[in-house]
């Protein structure tokens, strides 16, 4: 191993840890390294301020970098965009505010919309017009960007009050769909029945068995479809 | 004596983003930050193809990682090149520092020894870049806080070496000069002596803040302060034609404010 490769492997594990201390015998001063300790978590806290935007106004700024902090000690960044940071930050939170499920509900809803922001552009939707389309074995997926949120609370109305009208968080389980239309990303809840057809498509079964497990009317779904194709919300699976 | 051919730019950010899209700022190019286009879809490659519409546009990288020792991301390289090859930069620039090691992205720009063997591993890390992008790339002189026993040279010669060994070109960001010179107790007029200024092309123009210790902080959240003003002035005198931009990443004023700004450095320079 080089002297380079090992000065770096040090480094960027004194970082993690928050203690560049072992670093000292390497430099002329050894102030510079409270900066680069500093710098590397705020830009962690800053990257999942970013992200989580609402999760933040809900938290409160001390309650959330006290959290994000502690995040971040145990999850290093692996991507080359702090875009990307916090992709189990709301499991984290479950597992650490079990007593406020409405808060990893907000950050999944705000970690599906910021992936929704900058996911792949849909394919055109005419596909479904096309001859030939063999409904009763065909097989479906969520369009890129496009994810079902199972939520424990109404985060999706408290998302949406924020930061207008406090709400006070209840205890209301449902699907919450989370796409990308043209450029802007949304979100609705969804009825279960629909909800629950859905979540079957995207797991893979086939639209006619899905259909007719899902105990709806043709009506129904025929409602329901109409509205996906629509917003470009399901495509034929490759 | 001013070169003929200097462009002034500003960088790309949120709060500004309909003028840039609408073309009615009066810059003659705009820098973004590529990673933050390195995407797979949606608005931000939306906006960037709009802002293409009416400006050169520069591609300023910060996860680069030019210092690690072990190379570079092939996918970040092939992501970067698919960008460039759909705007057509300007120029593509990174820093002289590392962000982390064995994928692990620290997202600060980490200082590297000037050491012999550093100097290897950007150089070649410098050619596989320059290789992949199909495009040469601008160096970028980073702010520093530490200064390593094994630096056998100063920052200025590494560059120099760098430029001698790779043919890549230079951001020089007259700040950071300011910043590490500070930082390091030396004087930044001799830091100006061994830079290699026919590989100079653009120049960062920015305001630091002070930290702890009587540190110099590269914060880009303040004007452009007085200190830097002089110095971009002894940079310029050196200095070919440049595009010269002012980077403001924190507390982003109205953009009248930076356009109030890049007029400063647009203006004639006061007889030495
Ligand atoms: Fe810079």
């Amino acid at each position: 191993m080089s002297g380079l490769a090992a000065l770096q492997r040090r480094f960027q594990a004194g970082l993690i840890a928050g203690d560049l201390a072992g670093l000292a015998a390497e430099v002329r001063h050894s102030a510079g390294l409270a900066v680069h300790v500093h710098a590397a978590r705020a830009m962690l806290v800053e990257g999942l301020a970013d992200n989580f935007a609402k999760t933040l106004h809900w938290l409160g700024g001390d309650a959330f970098t006290a959290l994000a902090l502690d995040y971040a000690a145990i999850t290093p960044s692996g991507s080359w965009t702090l875009a990307d940071y916090g992709d189990d930050f709301a499991e984290y939170l479950r597992r650490h505010c079990p007593d406020a499920p409405e808060v990893a509900d907000l950050a999944a809803l705000d970690w599906a919309l910021r992936t929704a922001f900058a996911a792949t552009d849909p394919v055109p939707s005419d596909w479904a017009s096309a001859p030939g389309v063999d409904w009763e074995r065909l097989r479906l997926a969520l369009a890129p960007g496009a994810t079902l949120i199972a939520m424990a609370s109404n985060a999706d109305a408290i998302w949406q009050a924020i930061p207008d009208r406090p709400i006070a968080p209840a205890a209301t389980p449902g699907v919450v769909l989370v796409w990308r239309q043209r450029l802007e990303p949304h979100f609705r809840r969804l009825p279960a029945a629909e909800a629950g057809l859905l979540a079957a498509l995207a797991d893979g079964l086939r639209f006619g068995p899905a259909c007719d497990a899902s105990g709806a009317t043709s009506q129904q779904i025929g409602g329901w479809l109409q509205a996906w194709l629509s917003d470009g919300l399901v495509v034929p699976r490759a | 004596m001013i070169p003929p051919s200097c462009l002034f730019g500003l960088g790309l950010r949120r709060p500004h983003h309909a003028e840039f899209l609408a073309g009615r700022v009066k810059v003659d190019f705009v820098e973004v930050i590529s990673e933050n286009f390195m995407v797979d879809g949606g608005r931000p490659a939306a906006v960037l193809a709009g802002v293409r519409r009416h400006y050169p546009v520069a591609l300023h990288g910060v996860s680069m990682s030019l210092g690690t020792a072990t190379g570079l991301n092939p996918a970040y390289l092939a992501r970067l090149r698919a960008l460039a090859d759909a705007i057509d930069p300007l120029f593509v620039s990174d820093h002289l520092a590392w962000t982390g090691i064995d994928g692990v992205n620290s997202h600060d720009l980490l200082p590297l020894p000037y050491s012999e063997e550093a100097l290897a591993v950007v150089a070649r890390n410098i050619d596989q870049a320059q290789a992949a992008l199909g495009r040469p790339l601008l160096i970028e002189n980073p702010s520093t806080y530490l200064d390593f026993h094994a630096s056998c040279m100063g920052e200025g010669e590494f560059l120099a070496a760098l430029v001698a060994r790779t043919g890549c070109g230079l951001l020089l960001d007259v700040n950071n000069i300011h910043v590490s010179a500070h930082n390091h107790g030396r004087d930044p007029l001799a830091e100006l002596a061994a830079i290699p200024w026919p590989a100079v092309r653009q120049l960062h123009l920015a305001g630091p803040s002070r930290g702890h210790d009587g540190l110099l902080i590269d914060t880009h959240d303040s004007p452009v302060p007085a200190p830097v003003w002089a110095l971009y002035g002894e940079v310029r005198r050196r200095a070919g034609p440049v595009a010269v931009m002012i980077e403001r990443d924190d507390d982003i004023p109205p953009l009248t404010d930076l356009l109030d700004e890049l007029a400063l450095a647009r203006a004639p320079l006061a007889a030495a």
